[in-house]
């Protein structure tokens, strides 16, 4: 079938022959290392998909390449790659498990597609979660691992926690009254990061409290109850800060380090609107290992090669490209990649315009504590085209 | 190709094709393949580039003739003169310019800036291919490339089904 469509020069593979040089001459066959130096430059992860698409040579030319920035998930489900900036509709979840989700599950609609980016092999783990009946729940966030799958549903009051392999278990946790800012799988146990509430209402919470769920044992022992245990208190500080600010916290794996991103963002105090990222400080998780309670976090300054991309459906660490690669592929090292967290329908007193989402996304250089737009002037241009009921989210690319 | 001029130390680089060119230490060591070679002692007066034609030699050395940073004694005064951004813009045009050769040249300039590790060029080159690949069907790119599909149809198939949004 393949060959009816295309027009092939085969060239010969002797590279001391090479073919006249005039102008439409066909290429000599390009030995694999400069085939691979030319695809490292590729930004576009379409371009990739479509250059291993070519030919055997080039498929392994173009494998195991370092990581790309990761797309951003549009407020309308699409997804905008960067720095090329150019939108991408993916079929949300293949059509037979989609319809068969959609019928037995009355899957809302609406969330669909926000299901499938978390997912690294969704074929098989899609077909297993209609399965196991969880999808008719309100979805606030999934994380995956090798082994294991849960599913926060509302704003964290319950999760959905899922065994995965060969004999699929299931359990469900309800979390009140703590009330989980992010979670993330690491080493096994499922992290949750808490707002701590002070007795004493005048304090300023200082740093978030974290809370542990050992699931390594399986699902069998904590059906009934299961103990959410902390594991580094919160604490409080006298300081106050100026001026009105809201704050989001997110819990990333970075290679064998777990890492709190806090990110503060100066509000308005008139107008209650929410102007800029003022700053993002990055901690890790220490001593978890340690008997429970004996945790803290230590602050951060470098990100030993790793970039943090953060969101509150999705957050996660990729491998910042490496000197001698083109400028502008993969991500900045030591920086933390930022979006709006505010959804459109949510505030309409506070005017939340699409227009607004470029300015309201960034980079942040944890070094130098500077705040730079995302690489792609293609979120402004877009923004408003593709406004929807959804936060943008970052969504992470399959590996090569 | 370079004259000699006071003060300079000159390099002489040869092509497997008999050809000689005389640069300046600086320009050759626009190649970090050559620099090593001038910074080990390595480089007598004369260094032999195997692999690379005089054609494709010229052309490299004229890239590296326009790149050498113009920080030296008679350089700075030309660099005070001209603001950077228009200098980089300048730059650009140039490179666009330079680039404009067949595609068998501009793969011989490839393998000859990853021979010479002329990161530079070698951007320039790739980035050039990159443009002429993207946003082109996969029956575009493999006319282009002049590469046999050897994939079976039932793979190519899987290919495209698992990856339909890249195919559109």
């Amino acid at each position: 079938m393949a060959a009816k469509l295309i027009p092939i020069a085969v060239v010969g593979s002797s590279k001391s022959a090479p073919p006249p040089q005039e102008a439409g001459s066909p290429w000599p066959d390009l030995p694999p290392e400069l085939l691979r130096l030319v695809v490292l430059r590729v930004p576009s992860h379409a371009d990739r998909v479509r250059l291993r698409a070519v030919c055997r040579p080039w498929r392994s030319a173009a494998s195991d390449l370092p990581p790309l920035l990761p797309w951003l998930a549009l407020r309308d489900g699409t997804f905008l790659s960067l720095p090329d900036g150019v939108v991408h509709r993916l079929p949300a979840i293949p059509p037979n498990v989609a319809s068969r989700l959609h019928r037995r599950h009355a899957l809302p609609g609406a969330r669909r597609r926000r299901l499938l980016p978390h997912e690294p092999s969704h074929r098989v783990q899609m077909t297993r979660l209609s399965r196991l009946y969880l999808v008719r729940y309100n979805i606030r966030k999934i994380v995956v691992s090798d082994n294991m799958f849960v599913v926060s549903s509302g704003n964290y009051s319950r999760l959905h926690i899922f065994a995965r392999g060969p004999r699929p278990q299931a359990g469900s946790i309800k979390l009140r009254p703590v009330i989980a800012d992010d979670m993330a799988l690491f080493k096994g146990k499922l992290y949750m990061l808490t707002g701590w509430t002070s007795p004493d209402a005048h304090c300023i919470i200082r740093h978030r409290e974290l809370h542990v769920l050992d699931l390594r044992s399986g699902l069998q022992h904590h059906q009934h109850q299961p103990s959410v245990q902390c594991c580094i208190p919160g604490t409080t500080t006298d300081c106050f800060s100026d001026g009105v600010y809201k704050r989001y916290y997110y819990l990333v794996v970075s290679g064998d380090r777990l890492l709190m991103v806090e990110r503060e963002i100066e509000v308005d105090r008139a107008s209650n609107k929410r102007i800029r990222t003022r700053w993002l400080k990055v901690f890790e998780a220490m001593d978890l290992d340690s008997d429970c309670g004996h945790g803290r976090w230590r602050k951060v300054d470098r990100l030993k090669g790793h970039a943090l991309f953060v969101s509150l459906e999705c957050s996660f660490a990729l491998p910042a490209s490496v000197d001698g690669c083109a400028v502008g592929v993969g991500a900045q090292e030591d920086c933390v990649y930022f979006v709006r967290e505010i959804k459109l329908s949510t505030h309409p007193a506070w005017e939340v315009k699409a227009e607004d989402d470029h300015l309201c996304c960034g980079v942040y250089n944890i070094i130098d504590q500077t705040v730079a737009p995302l690489p792609t002037e293609m979120l402004a241009k877009t923004a408003v085209s593709h406004a929807g009921p959804w936060s943008l989210t970052w969504f992470p690319l399959p590996p090569n | 190709m370079a004259t000699r001029e006071a003060g300079k130390k000159m390099i002489m680089l040869k092509s497997p094709d008999g050809m000689e060119f005389e640069v300046e230490e600086a320009v050759a060591m626009e190649s970090q393949t050559i620099r090593k070679m001038i910074e080990d002692d390595c480089a007598d007066t004369a260094i032999l580039i195997p692999n690379i034609n005089s054609k494709i030699l010229s052309r490299v050395i004229e890239y590296c003739n326009k790149h050498v940073p113009t920080t030296g004694a008679t350089g700075a005064a030309a660099s005070d003169t001209v603001a950077p951004a228009a200098l980089a813009e300048d730059l650009k045009i140039w490179d666009a310019e330079f680039i404009k050769v067949n595609r068998a040249t501009r793969f011989d300039l490839i393998q000859a800036a990853s021979y010479l590790n002329i990161k530079g060029l070698l951007d320039l080159t790739s980035q050039t291919t990159i443009d002429t690949i993207s946003d082109n069907s996969l029956e575009e790119i493999r006319s282009f490339l002049s590469t046999k599909n050897d994939y079976l149809p039932e793979e190519e198939q899987t290919i495209r089904r698992e990856n339909q949004w890249a195919f559109q």
